[in-house]
């Protein structure tokens, strides 16, 4: 018995052991990654300066002549800028954001408001499902289906009868800004909507009762009872889905037309971002004799990873405040 | 079963005046004179969950400017009964309602009814307090501005004071409008929302278990205005509280089991009961 019991002892010794173990190493791949950013990025930091943040041109330099920047080696001519990659993630984003709040916002007012309960559970099923999707294959319906419907149809009525609107006129080429934004915007659709819907779900039924009792239509309940009360949450999912549409990689890659050196003056105009580019410029960046361009890769690598941990960082906050205030809220009740 | 004699009380509450007319036009047209068939007046009304019968063939009629009390043990259906005055269980699945509920003389359940119209003529105060998390004075003026009472502010704050006066909450809210509704203690937030009921300038209040949830200070003080607001309304209370019955209430209904035990003035009620059920009730022997 004695045995047993030291034995059951030292078992549970292990047992924490090997959970704090397991438990930190999300921390440790955390600072793992931030590490070979940082130590990849730091030559392009000293060599590209503010250059790196305020031009336009991505250039590798003349594969052939090799000299040195401020210490560390580059190719002659090298000029590395992120703000194409750089705008053209901010802005479809933010398009995918304009376009897919009101879609999950009406979807999650379908869902917890309109629709009888069974059919909202079933569609919830299916809304979350969209969720499981591999971003590549919501690239490929874009790459083969979207752009090409844009083409032919969609952007020329806009140019000929929008035109007049700075930005929607112009020559229109199907796979660009446009395509990105409503790619993006239908993979944000089920994380917003799904929390949206949760904290929509949580508005307590004694105010909603309170509200019918004062003669207020379903809608104006929503409008003026649901809404306010989930408002910081549904602002959270928004600044998630933002996150999400930040760091996309594949269905921009297929549908944005990798724009390189050219600043987009149209809403139809070839973009690309950070991620798309670092993806598919990273195979040709290892053949830079230098290695300066794996070094601004990095760079840029970095600066993504700020944005979408401070969009994550930011969203998370609201999120968890709406619900904690809404918790109080019920106690006080 | 007695039926009530009504008070011939023809108070007309301020801001009212063309309604209430109008009330007594209809009822005329319907060959009634004055309160004689009573406001609201239920007739063989039924109710169902499903093919569970909640309401067995109630029929009562309830006078203008009483207070009506629905009492009876947990699950007698005295809640789905004030429920289906102003129609607040539309959105229940599988609820559904047959016979009549007449106010004015019009069934409420009839197609031409608006429900939300009619909501806005029978207000509903709930057991738990519920004033929306905004300011008290959002609170009392939610109504109003959703319905587009008023035409100016001014107005706007006159309907506002008005209702917290008639709600007996000026005085303590009176300098502190635009702080949150959340602030006030149960009693007062439970008040809060009678003002909101009152500013939508209804002719029936229906009001489920109001004081149940609140400390017994707070619960006098509604009761009290219970009693002071069917000086303008027609108040319909539901409780398991029987001295707060006997307290308030002109009328009682004694409902068990879905079925309409015993109707009649609270005195005859409580000190006089015609069936064995009810008195068993009041002594606290059912």
């Amino acid at each position: 018995m004695k045995a047993g019991g030291s034995w059951r002892r030292t078992a549970d010794r292990v047992y924490a052991l090997v959970s704090a173990l397991l438990g930190s190493s999300a921390l440790l791949f955390l600072f793992m990654v931030l590490a070979v950013l940082a130590v990849f990025g730091v030559p392009s930091i000293i060599v590209n300066g503010l250059n790196f943040f305020t031009t336009v041109i991505w250039n590798p330099g003349i594969s052939t002549t090799l000299t040195t920047i401020r210490g560390f080696p580059a190719m002659s001519g090298a000029s590395y800028g992120m703000l194409v990659f750089f705008s053209g993630t901010l802005i479809s984003s933010g398009l995918a954001l304009l376009i897919g709040a009101p879609l999950s916002l009406g979807v999650a007012i379908f869902l917890t408001s309109v629709a009888p309960k069974r059919l909202s559970t079933s569609l919830s099923f299916f809304v979350e499902l969209l969720a499981g999707i591999p971003s590549v294959v919501f690239g490929f319906w874009g790459f083969l289906v979207l752009a090409p419907l844009l083409f032919n149809y969609v952007e020329p009525a806009m140019a000929q009868y929008l035109g007049f609107i700075p930005g929607v006129g112009g020559p229109v080429y199907g796979y660009g800004l446009l395509a990105s934004g409503l790619v993006l915007s239908l993979m944000i659709v089920p994380i917003v909507s799904a929390i949206s819907r949760d904290a929509m779900a949580q508005t307590p039924v004694e105010l909603k009762e309170a509200g019918m009792a004062l003669g207020m239509t379903n809608w104006e309940i929503t409008r003026k009872v649901v809404l306010p009360y989930a408002k910081t949450a549904i602002i959270g999912s928004l600044v998630l889905g933002l996150g999400r549409a930040l760091g996309e990689t594949m269905a921009v890659v297929l549908v944005s037309q990798s724009a390189l050196n050219v600043l987009p003056k149209t809403l139809y105009y070839p973009i690309n971002t950070l991620s798309a580019f670092m993806a598919v410029t990273f195979d040709s960046a290892l053949t830079d004799p230098s290695g300066m361009e794996v070094n601004a890769i990095a760079e840029l690598a970095l600066v993504l990873f700020i944005i979408t941990t401070t969009a994550n960082i930011v969203a998370r906050l609201l999120v968890r405040r709406g619900f904690i205030s809404s918790a109080e809220h019920l106690v006080q009740v | 079963m007695m039926k009530p004699e009504p008070e011939p009380v023809h108070r007309v509450a301020s801001g009212q005046g063309t309604r209430e007319r109008e009330i007594l036009d209809h009822e005329r047209s319907k060959g009634l004179t004055g309160d004689e068939g009573g406001l609201i007046r239920l007739q063989s009304l039924c109710a169902y969950y499903g093919e569970q019968k909640v309401l067995d063939e109630i029929s009562l009629s309830i006078a203008r400017n009483r207070v009506t009390v629905f009492m009876g043990p947990s699950g007698c259906g005295k809640t789905t009964l004030l429920r289906t005055i102003n129609r607040m269980n539309d959105g229940v699945r599988k609820f559904r309602v047959t016979g009549q509920v007449l106010i004015n003389g019009t069934d409420v359940y009839s197609s031409e009814v608006d429900p939300i119209l009619l909501r806005t003529r029978v207000g509903m105060v709930f057991q738990k307090p519920n004033p929306f998390p905004i300011s008290i004075y959002d609170n009392v003026a939610f109504g109003p501005r959703i319905h587009k009472l008023t035409k100016t502010k001014s107005e706007l704050d006159q309907v506002v004071r008005e209702s917290l006066e008639k709600a007996a909450l000026w005085e303590e809210v009176g300098t502190r409008l635009n702080k949150s509704a959340l602030e006030l203690s149960g009693g007062q937030q439970q008040r809060l929302c009678i003002a909101r009921a009152l500013a939508v300038k209804p002719e029936v209040i229906l009001m489920d278990e109001p004081a149940s949830a609140l400390d017994p200070g707070s619960a006098f003080k509604v009761e009290e205005l219970m009693v002071e607001l069917k000086e303008n309304y027609t108040v319909v209370l539901v409780t398991h509280n029987m001295q707060q019955a006997a307290r308030v209430g002109n009328e009682v209904a004694f409902l068990y089991r879905g079925e309409l035990v015993e109707f009649g003035p609270a005195e005859e009620v409580f000190q006089n009961p015609k069936n064995a059920l009810t008195e068993k009730y009041i002594r606290g022997t059912l």
